[in-house]
C-alpha cells in the first residue's frame, strides 16, 4: 500500500526542470515574437526634436508600419514585395544617410523623377506650387541662398530609387535641403498612428493626441 | 478542574504536529505563482507587448 502511494506521490511531481524549461521556452517565445514583429509588421519610435512639429511634437510615440513599402530583409538592401510605393505627403521613418545608426522622421516631397525647387520658402514640384497643409513657418525671415539653403534651394531632380524629405517644421529642420536625397533601401516605413504623447514641460499627458492618425 | 480538560502527556506533541501537516500542506506564494501557465502566458504576452512598444527616438 504505501509502495503505492509513494508511486502516486512521484507520478504527480512535476520536476523542477521542466518548469524551468517551459519559462525559458516562453520568454524565448515571446523575444522572437517580438523581433518578428518589430522587424516586419510595426515598430514605435519616440519624438525628441521638432522638426515635424506641428504634426508631431516633442514626446510623441506613434508606430510605423513596416511592410507597406515592403519588408526589409535584415542586413542585406533586399525588399520583400509592397503593398504600394511611397507617395507624396507620406511621413516617412527612413535610415539618417549620413549616420545609418540614427532614424529620421520627415514628409516625402519628392519622389524619383520630380523635380524640386525651394523659393522664398515655398515648395515647387515640376514647376507647381506643392501646398502642404501640415507645414508650418515659425521664422517670417526669409534668407537668402548665398547663407543657407533653408528658405532657397535647387532646382534638384530626384533620382532614381531615392526620395526628398522635408520636416513639416520647414526653419527648424534637417532635411533633404541639407544632406541630399534618402535612398530606397534606407527607408524603414510608414508612420501612421500617434500611440503616446506626453508633455514633458507640463508634466501631462497629451489626451488630445492619442489615438490620432498621422497625414 | 473539570478532569476533562486535562491535557494527555502528548498534547504538544501532536498539536506540532497538526502544525506541522499543516504547514507541509501549504504551497508558497512564489511556487503557485510558478505553476500557473496563465500567469506565465501573461508575463509572455506583457513581455512580447514591451518589446514592441520599447519606443525608439527618431528626428
Amino acid at each position: 500500500m504505501e509502495n503505492t502511494v509513494d508511486t502516486l506521490v512521484k507520478r504527480t511531481e512535476v520536476p523542477a526542470k521542466s518548469k524551468i524549461r517551459e519559462y525559458v521556452e516562453s520568454i524565448l517565445w515571446a523575444v522572437v515574437l517580438a523581433l518578428i514583429i518589430r522587424t516586419c509588421v510595426i515598430q514605435s519610435f519616440k519624438i525628441p526634436s521638432g522638426s515635424m512639429e506641428d504634426t508631431l511634437v516633442i514626446g510623441d510615440c506613434l508606430l510605423v508600419n513596416k511592410f507597406i513599402y515592403g519588408i526589409k530583409v535584415p542586413f542585406t538592401d533586399l525588399r520583400l514585395p509592397s503593398l504600394r510605393d511611397p507617395k507624396r505627403g507620406d511621413v516617412i521613418v527612413f535610415k539618417y544617410p549620413k549616420d545609418r545608426s540614427k532614424d529620421f522622421i520627415k514628409r516625402l516631397i519628392g519622389v524619383p523623377g520630380d523635380e524640386i525647387q525651394v523659393r522664398d520658402k515655398r515648395v515647387y514640384v515640376n514647376g507647381t506650387l506643392f501646398q502642404n497643409p501640415h507645414e508650418v513657418h515659425k521664422d517670417p525671415q526669409i534668407l537668402p541662398r548665398e547663407s543657407t539653403q533653408r528658405d532657397n534651394f535647387g532646382p534638384v531632380r530626384v533620382p532614381a530609387n531615392a526620395y526628398f524629405m522635408m520636416g513639416d517644421n520647414r526653419d527648424n529642420s534637417l532635411d533633404s535641403r541639407f544632406w541630399g536625397f534618402v535612398s530606397n533601401a534606407d527607408v524603414v516605413g510608414l508612420a501612421f498612428i500617434k500611440y503616446w504623447s506626453w508633455d514633458q514641460e507640463r508634466w501631462r499627458v497629451r489626451w488630445q493626441r492619442i489615438g490620432k492618425l498621422i497625414d | 478542574m473539570n478532569e476533562k480538560y486535562k491535557p494527555s502527556l502528548d498534547f504538544v506533541s501532536k498539536v506540532m504536529e497538526q502544525v506541522h501537516a499543516y504547514e507541509a500542506s501549504r504551497t508558497s506564494f512564489v511556487e503557485w505563482f510558478i505553476s500557473h501557465p496563465s500567469i506565465r502566458y501573461a508575463l509572455a504576452g506583457g513581455g512580447t507587448l514591451f518589446g514592441i512598444f520599447k519606443a525608439v527616438p527618431v528626428f
